[in-house]
């Protein structure tokens, strides 16, 4: 969970435990997240998900995303972008350069159990 | 539903090359052959997805036609054109559907070029031939932006990466033509070969623009009704608000005078127009807040400072008249003869006792002078605060937030209706700021074990200094999301004048930044608040007044805003008649 609004943090984890899930990590910009992903990988334990916020400090989102697709071993790491309403073009650019989905903020744990089951089932 | 199936079925039936050439030749031959009153008998359907299910159904039902018809793809191209015609001539339907003037299709390629499969509805509604062109170019798109980010989501379809499920919510949904007039919804639907290749896309079109029209008009009506209910329950608000946009307008008149343009103009010509929309929408004068709204965007998407000011200037009379169209309104409502004081039963009575009281030689004429004064000239300060529990009402219920509890405490000072007026106009921003940006939704709420629906509570305090100097401290605060220093940082160092001293700014520093000329931490800029403009007006009525305003706030609890100005000593220049 990638975002530097604690809130934000918080209030999707909270949603993924509901859904039974407890195995999770959290990082306040992109290069800690990134660090935490090779890591991840070096210790053959790698993440089976992203949710990415868009803007954050250090290195945004979409550049974490841009380096995970361009980094050998990430290039299918699942994504999910979590974005605020309004920023239509942002989610098609994040498409388009290789995220698995979007969820727009407030995330409802419906919503979020269908997009987790469409990404990890493929 | 446009489906897979039936453009499979139309494509085996016709052939690879001829399917989408020719059907519109099909279909327009076919129109011919019907009689007036055969027409007369068809059954006008509800819309697109009633009409392809009938024509599924169609198929389905003569399967022994669409066998011939597959049967005659193999004979010769005279013999499939009969064919053709014959299935068509029992498909009534098709009739229908290009008759249909509000609903129409067209389908286009990963080129994004317009096949020529396509409604004669869709001509009438985009006003040009559609066959060839390239989709982007036949819809009505606003800016370049949003036609840039449509071609961007038809290329990422095309790529067909993701479900369509995922991508559909990205499209555009309705256009409005400007040079039409019409407004028109936009359904997309994907079109795959047997293989699950994704071919084309199909555009389905719907004119919603006599629809829109009727809802708006229902929209005024209830407006209107709404208008009516305040104007007879509270005369005196209403033409408190009346004058309040009176003055604003012609403020604004005069910042429109001086053809010299200069930017610290365009931001009070700026400021002006926030506030009159926002004392028009509170009041329901909602046509004034509309009109406003539509030349804030344009402001907004304008770089020329003389461009702005003429459209405000040439807009300046449009706002004046709808004004003045309300005024009629109300004067009707209300009936011209309240405008003046008209005075209640319980201020009869009082005025009686006092004249008796006068009159009894118990009151010096200065001490009659101060009952007068106080009790006709002044208005008690928690009647201009508890009007405000009606907008931020109305904006819970726009927002989707909850209604949160509402209260006004503490000393009820009486105070000067013409000095404060502005001031208290002006004080819609905070509440605006609190419901847009300050209480939460529901979830959040939740989620931070706070009670669901919040509160907004305002203190009036009156503090004496050592000189006997009289002020009034309000204090309103509210328990929502607070506001973060760190946010602030980050707007601030996006401007030239504080990037290098941010860090010298302390969290209470940073936060009262907020009042700043075009602050605004909103990421979505909301028609509520987060134009930028709003705090800094609020901050500029408090200054007039020789008060001060700050804000406090803890990330995640709360707010409060405390605004302190000096009650100015009256002067009395009315004379009694001896």
């Amino acid at each position: 969970m990638v975002d530097d609004f604690e809130m934000t943090r918080i209030s999707i984890i909270n949603s993924l435990s509901e859904l039974g899930f407890t195995d999770f990590d959290e990082a306040d910009n992109g290069l800690l997240a990134f660090e935490k992903i090779m890591d991840a990988e070096d210790m053959n334990a790698p993440f089976d998900l992203v949710f990415c916020d868009w803007n954050m400090p250090v290195m945004s989102g979409i550049d974490l995303l841009k380096k995970c697709r361009q980094t050998p071993g990430l290039i299918l790491l699942p994504f999910i972008m979590v974005t605020a309403e309004a920023e239509t073009e942002n989610i098609i650019m994040a498409l388009k350069l290789g995220a698995n989905d979007y969820i727009v903020k407030p995330v409802q744990v419906e919503v979020l159990r269908k997009k987790i089951d469409a990404v990890l089932s493929t | 539903m446009v489906s897979k199936r039936l453009l499979r079925q139309i494509k085996k039936t016709f052939g690879e090359e001829e399917y989408y050439t020719n059907l519109p030749t099909f279909i327009n031959d076919n129109l011919s052959q019907f009689t007036e009153s055969q027409k007369e008998n068809l059954e006008p359907l509800a819309n697109f997805e009633e009409f392809i299910n009938a024509i599924e159904q169609s198929y389905n039902d003569d399967q022994m036609l669409l066998a011939r018809a597959q049967k005659n793809l193999e004979t010769s191209s005279e013999e499939l054109a009969q064919t053709n015609k014959d299935l068509f001539k029992t498909n009534k339907i098709i009739e229908q559907m290009l008759n249909s003037l509000d609903q129409g299709f067209v389908i286009f390629d990963k080129e994004l070029r317009c096949l020529s499969l396509y409604t004669r509805a869709t001509i009438e509604m985009l006003s040009q031939e559609v066959e060839g062109k390239l989709i982007q170019d036949i819809l009505p798109f606003e800016k370049e932006e949003k036609k840039q980010s449509f071609v961007d989501w038809s290329e990422l379809v095309f790529l067909d990466m993701h479900e369509f499920e995922i991508l559909q919510p990205l499209a555009p949904k309705r256009l409005f033509d400007e040079k039409t007039g019409k407004t028109l919804d936009l359904d997309f639907k994907t079109v795959r070969d047997a293989d699950n290749v994704l071919l084309f896309l199909t555009l389905i079109l719907t004119d919603r623009t006599q629809e829109i029209i009727n809802q708006n008009n229902a929209n005024k009506l209830q407006e209107y009704a709404q208008m009516v209910g305040k104007v007879i329950s509270d005369k005196k608000t209403t033409y408190e608000y009346i004058h309040q946009i009176q003055r604003l307008l012609s403020e604004l008149k005069g910042a429109l005078v001086n053809e010299d343009v200069h930017e610290e103009g365009i931001v009070t010509i700026k400021r002006l127009l926030h506030t009159i929309k926002g004392a028009g929408n509170t009041y329901f004068f909602g046509d004034l807040g509309r009109r406003i709204n539509d030349v804030e965007l344009k402001l907004n998407g304008m770089e020329d400072l003389k461009d702005m000011f003429q459209l405000v200037k040439s807009e300046e009379p449009n706002f004046v008249s709808l004004f003045e169209g309300y005024l009629r309104q109300v004067d009707e409502l209300a009936g011209e003869e309240s405008k003046g004081a008209a005075l209640s039963d319980k201020d009869e009575h009082f005025l009686m006792d006092l004249i008796k009281k006068g009159g009894a030689q118990s009151f010096s004429k200065d001490q009659i002078l101060d009952e007068l004064y106080e009790k006709f000239i002044l208005s008690p300060v928690h009647d201009y605060i508890t009007p405000y529990q009606v907008t931020v009402r109305d904006l819970a219920k726009h927002l989707g937030k909850p209604i949160p509890h509402f209260e006004v405490k503490g000393d009820d000072v009486r105070i000067y209706h013409e000095s404060h007026a502005d001031f208290f106009a002006e004080l819609v921003h905070i509440f605006r700021n609190i419901m847009d940006h300050g209480l939460e939704f529901e979830g959040e709420r939740i989620a931070r074990k706070k009670s669901i629906e919040g509160s907004i509570i305002t203190r009036t305090e009156l503090i004496s200094d050592d000189n006997g100097l009289k002020s009034l401290k309000l204090a309103i605060s509210d328990d929502g999301n607070g506001i973060d220093p760190q946010r602030i940082k980050c707007k601030l160092l996006q401007r030239e004048k504080y990037k290098n001293d941010v860090d010298k700014f302390s969290d209470e520093e940073l936060i009262n930044f907020i009042f700043d000329h075009g602050f605004s931490t909103a990421e979505k800029k909301s028609d509520i608040s987060g134009q930028g403009v709003g705090l800094d007006a609020l901050k500029a009525a408090v200054e007039k007044l020789d008060g001060t305003i700050k804000v406090e706030s803890k990330l995640h609890e709360g707010t409060t805003f405390t605004i302190v100005f000096p009650l100015r000593k009256v002067n009395r220049s009315y004379s009694v008649q001896e």
